[in-house]
């Protein structure tokens, strides 16, 4: 059974299929997002206390039940991975090619 | 103390000493058997406090039972038995002796309640890994082992010296809980041990240096033991350090981004062992019953789908001989299985619903966005590169995108097996966490499974995902090697060797110079000095004396010596009568 879904996904007349269906899938997240933003109300915060409390009382900077900007904009995820993937791909490639990349026998 | 206990630990090391002396189906079945048998004995243990030794006027516990403990053992157990049953085709004793050895130190350091202890254990499990990388037998498995091996023992000395300066201010060696507040030189130090076995940046090199360069079976131990030992550890000991907080959150970043250029596919997953120990670090870092809990549940998933990863590259590894996603390509016709097994892991590790990672790691992220949103948004950065480099980048180049030619065969069966269980695993406790949530530290009110929740990580992760389509020439892998802290020694190193062979040379020389010029010169000058007038007035006035006496001696008894026999037997009948005449009439 793996294999043969290994070989429908590996076969490159079924990549037309494949995108597709990632598309849909796509659009399908984002609109649960805004089904989530408008019928939905569940929050960290309303969590009970004492989950958020210190295990040793010390930590600074605590300011619990802030709610992130992010939450409140639907499909804000979907825009912080595309946009985070983009970002990642090309400051680290870049890097790496003007500094970190070197030829393999670098340190012989 | 009514129950007895057996220290798990000492199952594995006493195990070791017997490898060598069983043979074929025997030692199999006991290779396995040893950590079935401990995996049972950490599930039917109970709380307390056990195996505690005088030793030299110090208390030595080898047995602090507790919940924090007894999570690290089970998946340490769990692990040992996979790594085993995957390893269990090779021939090489001292691979397994060695594994052996670093699994149980491992399990002793996991229950160790003093710092002497812990540091023993510690050590071990340095110099027992070491050879898992030495056993790759090529030139640089070897450089690297030594490279990893100097790092762990600078280490371990920063520990000791923590260890003994604690001891100076505190009168013991107990391993408990120390408070932010009550921080000294000695924590720090202490702390910086264990850091550096946790691999946070900058003392974090050795572990993408050593690991791609270990055995087939080696790495897939390593990856689990030495940086969970560590999380185990800080989340005893320094848990509620703001510092671990940011470092953690810094190492999460930090490992994705160099798994972007980077081209070995062990590599990538050493890389990634960084990020996500960092997940774990920053949880303890916060501090919080969530947070603790959160880094648990991670380090717990992360050693089962991490081992996976490994073992699923090193399937393709051994079968192919290859690891470099440059030379790979096309293998999903003839290893489906080790692609589906590490698909597995890439969801896993990328905390897609329904597997371990999803449960476990949202739970740090969870409470770190309690503590800071900066941290949060840092670690869901790392989310991103974890599935663009683990879920999709390395399966994409090893199994699909251009063929490389090759046509490998699945791995043997006991592979396949021990990806099986782990892969199990990893859907088991995405399915149910509660198997998971009941064994951690702190009691769990956290329900994963929240619409919200699911729509926040399916668009973050889904997104990545047309991001690296979009991006995929971009990403095509390339043959480098990529500048890290390491540089710092590699090239350190070197600097020394030159600093030996090139200026102190040249000032060698430089000296000799003046050495000849002036020293040489005058004890020549001296000497001559001495020569002509205490040598030969002197000196050679005695001795040519002497020398002229003995030539006049000479002169004269040259005369006896007339060079024919029968001179000679002359005077030896001679000789010969006057002795016999002297015994006769004396």
């Amino acid at each position: 059974m793996i294999k043969k879904a290994v070989d429908y996904i590996g076969n490159p007349e079924n990549s037309v299929k494949l995108r597709r269906f990632f598309y849909i899938t796509l659009v399908m997240v984002v609109l649960l997002d805004i089904g989530v933003h408008l019928f939905h109300t569940e929050h960290t915060a309303d969590l009970p206390q004492g989950e958020h409390e210190s295990a040793n009382l010390s930590h600074k900077g605590h300011d619990a039940g802030e709610e992130f900007i992010g939450e409140k904009i639907w499909g804000f995820w979907a825009i912080y991975g595309f946009i985070g993937c983009i970002i990642m791909i090309f400051v680290c490639k870049g890097v790496g090619h003007a500094w970190l990349m070197k030829k393999e026998n670098y340190y012989d | 103390m009514t129950n007895m206990w057996i220290n798990p630990a000492f199952l594995f090391i006493l195990g070791s000493f017997l490898i060598p002396i069983l043979k074929g189906r025997v030692k199999q079945t006991f290779l396995l058997l040893v950590p079935a048998a401990a995996f049972l004995d950490v599930v039917l243990m109970s709380q307390g406090t056990y195996g505690a030794v005088q030793f030299l006027g110090m208390d030595l516990i080898f047995g602090k039972v507790d919940r924090l403990s007894l999570v690290f053992a089970h998946v340490f157990t769990l692990m040992a038995f996979i790594g085993v049953l995957y390893g269990l085709h090779v021939k090489d004793d001292g691979q397994h002796v060695a594994s052996f050895l670093y699994v149980g130190s491992s399990l002793g350091v996991t229950f160790a309640g003093d710092y002497v202890t812990l540091f023993i254990f510690w050590e071990i499990m340095a110099f027992a890994s070491v050879f898992l990388v030495w056993y790759r037998r090529t030139q640089k498995a070897v450089d690297a082992g030594f490279r990893y091996l100097l790092v762990h023992v600078v280490g371990g000395l920063i520990l000791f010296a923590g260890i003994l300066l604690r001891h100076g201010e505190v009168g013991n060696f107990a391993f408990s809980h120390i408070s932010p507040e009550g921080a000294t030189l000695a924590t720090f130090l202490i702390m910086i041990g264990f850091c550096l076995n946790a691999a946070v940046p900058p003392i974090h090199a050795w572990l993408p240096d050593a690991y791609p360069e270990a055995t087939v079976t080696g790495a897939v131990f390593m990856c689990a033991f030495t940086t969970k030992t560590a999380v185990y550890v800080l989340a005893r000991a320094f848990a509620g350090f703001e510092i671990l907080a940011i470092l953690g959150a810094i190492m999460a970043v930090y490992g994705v981004c160099y798994a972007v250029i980077e081209n070995d596919a062990r590599r990538i997953l050493a890389y990634h062992i960084v990020s996500q120990v960092g997940y774990m670090v920053c949880g303890i870092g916060i501090g919080s019953q969530m947070a603790v809990n959160g880094a648990t549940a991670h380090a717990y998933a992360h050693i089962i789908y991490k081992g996976l990863l490994f073992m699923g590259t090193g399937a393709v590894l051994e079968m192919t001989g290859r690891s470099k996603l440059s030379e790979l390509g096309g293998l999903y016709k003839y290893m489906p299985l080790a692609l589906f097994f590490t698909v597995t892991g890439g969801i896993s590790i990328s905390g897609f619903p329904l597997t371990s990672g999803f449960i476990s790691k949202s739970m740090t992220v969870e409470a770190s966005e309690n503590y800071s949103i900066f941290i949060m948004l840092m670690l869901l950065t790392a989310s991103i590169g974890t599935f663009l480099s683990v879920g999709l980048k390395l399966p994409y180049f090893i199994w699909f995108n251009k063929d490389s030619g090759i046509k490998p065969k699945e791995a043997p069966l006991n592979m396949k097996l021990a990806m099986g269980i782990a892969a199990f695993i990893c859907y088991f406790l995405g399915v149910y966490p509660k198997f998971l949530f009941d064994m951690l530290p702190y009691p769990v009110h956290w329900e994963p499974y929240t619409a919200s929740h699911f729509a926040e990580v399916m668009q973050l992760l889904l997104f990545t995902g047309l991001g690296f389509f979009l991006l995929l020439k971009k990403l095509t892998p390339e043959p480098t090697l990529n500048l890290d802290v390491d540089w710092f020694y590699r090239k350190g190193a070197k600097a020394f060797m030159w600093v030996a062979n090139k200026p102190i040379a040249i000032y060698e020389e430089y000296l000799g110079e003046i050495y000849n010029k002036w020293f040489t010169n005058f004890t020549l000058r001296f000497s001559n000095f001495l020569w002509r007038i205490f040598d030969v007035k002197i000196i050679d006035g005695i001795v040519n004396d002497i020398a002229e006496f003995w030539k006049d001696l000479g002169g004269v008894a040259r005369l006896t010596q007339t060079g024919l026999v029968r001179n000679y037997a002359f005077f030896m009948l001679l000789g010969g009568i006057v002795l016999i005449t002297y015994y006769l009439f004396k």
